[in-house]
């Protein structure tokens, strides 16, 4: 019960706070990517946390705060766009995310255990 | 998309909501496959290609029709960000490196980014086509 509260409240605050971060970054897409990036690393400082911390700030905070959905919307987006060369500024963009976020998370499980 | 608006307590009220719901239908998936093999990978992978395609379908009707802020914040930002995450996926693709299962980690991620990309494509389509304009415009 209180781990459903906790996950509750915790969801609601990691996707506010998404919203806080992407509308306030000039290029939307750069905010999603620090999001997905600071997320990740943090998520990979917990993963050897307690199961009621990793459902509550791992799943709920955490998992909220990050986004696969907008990711993939800004990767399409980009490739949309008709400034330069637009298919590799989205490829850019998902190599950038995927290097920087397993990254994040490398070095949080390192840093972590 | 215009300059961006100035958030209000209304705003992240709205994406908290969509946030909350998404992500509680994220746990009911991974506790609905909880014990079967895999941890983690399948259920989040399940979420993220969901989420995508009806983000997809979000984008694609906004082209289209008037949809309004409050919507693409509630189901978009809200909804399907909360459903999809990338964290657990980031997480889960170190802990294959470092396991030393680069095929694992490669497979994962190939699923998930050509996955997400694709449905995400195909839900855009099928919204398109269910509003009445496509003027071709493909900031969301």
């Amino acid at each position: 019960m209180l781990t459903g509260l906790g996950f509750v409240a915790a969801a609601g605050i990691g996707a506010a706070l998404r919203l806080v971060a992407v509308e306030r970054w000039p290029g939307d897409h750069l905010g999603t990517m620090s999001v997905n990036v600071v997320g990740s690393f943090v998520l990979g400082l917990l993963a050897g946390a307690d199961p009621t911390t990793l459902t509550i700030i791992g799943m709920g905070g955490l998992g909220t705060f990050t986004t696969f959905s907008t990711f993939a919307a800004d990767a399409i987006g980009l490739a949309g766009t008709r400034v330069g060369n637009r298919r590799g500024r989205s490829l850019g963009h998902v190599v950038n995310t995927l290097v920087l976020g397993v990254g994040a998370a490398a070095l949080g499980l390192t840093l972590g255990s | 998309m215009p300059p961006a608006h100035r958030l209000s307590p209304r705003d992240l009220f709205v994406v908290a909501i969509g946030g909350v719901v998404g992500a509680s239908a994220r746990w009911a998936l991974l506790e609905a496959t909880a014990g079967s093999d895999g941890g983690s990978a399948g259920p989040v992978l399940l979420a993220n290609l969901v989420g995508c395609g009806l983000l997809g379908l979000l984008v694609g009707v906004a082209r289209g029709k008037s949809v309004g802020r409050t919507t693409r914040l509630l189901v978009g930002a809200g909804f399907c960000g909360g459903l999809t995450t990338f964290s657990t996926f980031a997480v889960e693709v170190a802990a294959a490196l470092r396991d030393a299962d680069p095929s694992g980690a490669v497979g994962y991620t190939v699923l998930s980014v050509a996955g997400g990309l694709t449905v995400f494509l195909l839900g855009r389509s099928i919204g398109r086509r269910s509003g009445p304009d496509s003027i071709r415009d493909a900031s969301c």
